[in-house]
């Protein structure tokens, strides 16, 4: 079944959708991948940069579909840019390199003609030969790729047939990925490093064969969120099994890039709309378009946080700034505490870009929803549904389309109110955080620490405690700074190392918006 | 495999947690008390309001019905409805016990237990009331404050409570815990604020 969901993946893919699969098919043929082009756009007709396993220098070039003399034609400059411009990689000095043309198509028998004259006289002026790599070639090493690394209980199958054959117009389902992933991660004994690293590559493959509806579609929030619960497993995969770098760090890394250059090509969409209106008008606007808004808006100040992260001398985009003053609060929506984190990141990106005044608004206005409706006095009984709830689920029972949730359930607890309060204190606003304090302190913060740290980077963990804690009466200003300034100490460490990747974890993850988390994002 | 109806007896088993579920909460004790989800871990921390630390394990809640073949072909899903009460009873027991387990182990360490030996008084009321932090409302009636006793006991002082109710030493009593109760809460809440 796999094979045939393969080459189906394959023939209909472009080389933007197989490039980063095919980086991780590279790994697995003991190639060590050192750059890959952004949307599609190659340097000098070089899409991939690698070493081999005997350490020559490669260049790639990824095409799709089949070439014939017409195609050939068109690409012919780029071809000759891959031969004859040398590759200009700061750890490659070589002057010589293969070149090679990969296509998910076949190549007509005038072109290979073609390409044979090319090859002869590049020999004669001592430029490398072009090599071709095709459909049928490409399919193989795919399926060679995959090993034995394969969902074989029912349950597995069915999960991952449930990506593969949704409509990929849907949010993403990311409590059912994470079952996928721990079954295929974490349900095994396998201890030994190689054998660990080839079930990280072979998992990265699986996920881009499930998500293709998603990614096919351009739905780029659900393929984000689907890669980031990816990138997650293979990190407590790393952290449960304690491996070293090389053997997580490269097919982390590939899921980094596919995920940034989602999050870019949503961030030309969202500049280049109007509004933010999607698919159907009847039902679309009110609160499903605010939820929207949010849910973009969170996105793209994590992108921007990503940015800044990697990269201290970034700028965050001023547009990015301007769409969130022009949207909060009025065209913004907080449907529950998983809606917290998108909130939260427009905050921080606003401190970051020292726009105090939008950022401490936006925490101050989160703070006080939270408290108003979740504090024990709350005599209406709807509280703010916990970060355990989805948008989708949350929305569907406001609209009646699914059962209805307890929302009197969730009165007295918040689980996201606490790092909150930490972002006001470090920010030396005890005036405004008194004005809140009546209300906050009529509920207790809620937070869940898993047994070992690794299954922070979990769905959900059956093993740890949940603590539940009402505020001091009165509450010292000195001991929340005190608390507020301390190092975080309950993460774990290859997630604090990797701080880009903290504030899209903290948007897929809602429930794991602790303040030890988001003190990262400050420290 | 025979033909089944996977799709309708979903529906039907949810329809029965939520049948069973809403006679459960018809319980006065249960029905007052709010229900939160749990979605993580085997274990729970607590700080209350008055500073009280605890942990707690999750326990199992579950009940055990029999049902002939013979009733469930003859009459379906019938059959399983006439056992929901049976099985109510059952869960709000096993609830119950948890809560007062809980109650007994709390106020037994924070000291708040009014123990007699003598039938249910004003006097014995009035001393429980003391030991309880009340809350009140913006108009200073108490806030939520509920008696749960015994349906024997009930059954006892219900014909009294009217002739207690007119007494006026009783009543000038409970006015004078009330106000000592109410004092407490303004110092309570007062306390609701940042302070250095």
């Amino acid at each position: 079944m796999i094979e045939r969901v393969i080459e189906n993946w394959l023939i209909n893919s472009t080389e933007k959708v197989y490039q980063v699969p095919y980086c991780q098919v590279l790994g697995i043929k003991g190639f060590s991948v050192l750059q890959l082009s952004s949307h599609g756009i190659s340097e000098h007709g070089k899409d991939i940069i690698a070493r081999d396993d005997r350490g020559t220098p490669c260049a790639f070039q990824l095409k799709t579909g089949s070439i014939n003399t017409e195609t050939w034609r068109a690409i012919y400059g780029e071809i000759t840019e891959l031969i004859e411009i040398p590759i200009d990689y700061p750890a490659i000095e070589e002057q010589a390199h293969r070149a090679i043309l990969v296509t998910n198509g076949a190549i007509s028998a005038d072109v290979r003609t073609k390409i044979t004259a090319l090859n002869r006289g590049n020999r004669k002026r001592h430029l490398p030969e072009l090599e071709v790599i095709t459909g049928k070639e490409l399919l193989a090493d795919f399926i060679r790729a995959q090993g034995s690394f394969l969902p074989e209980e029912p349950q597995e199958i069915r999960n991952f047939l449930r990506f593969y054959l949704s409509e990929g117009n849907e949010n993403a389902d990311c409590e059912n990925m994470a079952i996928f992933l721990e079954d295929l991660l974490l349900s095994n004994e396998i201890q030994n490093p190689n054998q660990l690293r080839r079930l990280i590559c072979s998992s990265l493959l699986l996920v881009s064969y499930a998500i293709f509806p998603f990614t096919k579609r351009l739905n780029f929030v659900a393929t984000i969120n689907y890669l980031v619960v990816l990138g997650s497993y293979i990190m407590a995969l790393a952290e449960k099994n304690q491996l070293k770098e090389n053997f997580w760090g490269p097919s982390f890394q590939l899921v980094e890039h596919w995920i940034r250059e989602q999050l870019e090509e949503l961030k030309a969409e969202v500049l280049r709309k109007k509004n933010f209106l999607e698919g159907e008008l009847l039902g679309d606007g009110g609160l499903i378009y605010t939820s929207r808004t949010t849910i973009i808006l969170g996105w793209l100040a994590s992108y921007e946080l990503m940015m800044l992260f990697a990269n201290k001398e970034y700028k965050p985009d001023k547009k990015i700034l301007e769409l969130i003053r022009n949207n909060f609060p009025d065209r913004e929506f907080l449907w529950g505490e998983s809606a917290t984190p998108y909130f939260a990141m427009q905050a921080i990106l606003s401190l970051h870009s020292k726009d105090k005044k939008l950022g401490i608004s936006i925490i101050k206005y989160l703070i006080e929803i939270i408290s108003e409706r979740n504090n024990i006095r709350n005599d209406n009984n709807i509280g703010l549904p916990d970060p355990y709830y989805s948008s989708d689920q949350t929305l569907a029972s406001m609209f009646g389309t699914t059962e209805k949730l307890d929302f009197n359930a969730f009165i007295g607890l918040s689980y996201t109110i606490k790092p909150l309060i930490d972002l006001l204190v470090i920010q030396n606003e005890r005036v405004n955080l008194a004005k809140l304090w009546k209300l906050i302190s009529l509920l207790q913060y809620g937070e869940f620490y898993p047994d070992v740290l690794w299954k922070n980077l979990i769905w959900k963990s059956t093993e740890g405690n949940q603590i539940e804690k009402a505020f001091d009466s009165p509450q010292s200003w000195k001991h929340l700074y005190t608390e507020a300034s301390e190092k975080p100490k309950k993460i774990p460490s290859r997630l604090a190392q990797k701080k880009p990747f903290l504030p899209l974890f903290l948007l897929t993850f809602p429930h794991r918006f602790r303040s030890d988390f988001v003190k990262i994002l400050w420290a | 495999m025979l033909p089944d109806f996977p799709e309708i007896k979903r529906k039907l088993k949810l329809d029965f947690n939520k049948a069973l579920s809403n006679k459960v909460e018809l319980d006065p004790l249960l029905s007052n008390i709010r229900k939160s989800k749990k979605h993580e871990g085997q274990s729970l921390t607590t700080k209350t309001f008055d500073g009280h630390f605890d942990k707690t394990s999750y326990k199992k809640i579950g009940s055990e019905f029999k049902i002939k073949i013979d009733d469930i072909i003859e009459n379906g899903y019938n059959a399983y409805e006439t056992h929901i009460n049976e099985i109510a009873d059952d869960i709000k027991k096993q609830e119950s016990g948890i809560i007062y387990a809980k109650l007994n182990e709390v106020t037994s360490k924070a000291g708040n237990v009014v123990a007699s030996n003598k039938p249910l008084s004003p006097e014995i009321i009035f001393q429980a009331l003391k030991k309880m932090a009340i809350d009140f409302n913006d108009d200073g009636t108490p806030r939520n404050l509920t008696f749960v006793m015994h349906p024997d006991q009930w059954g006892k002082i219900k014909d009294l409570i009217p002739t207690w109710e007119r007494d006026p030493e009783y009543n000038r009593q409970y006015n004078e815990i009330l106000e000592i109760k109410r004092k407490e809460w303004d110092d309570r809440e007062s306390n609701r604020k940042l302070v250095d």
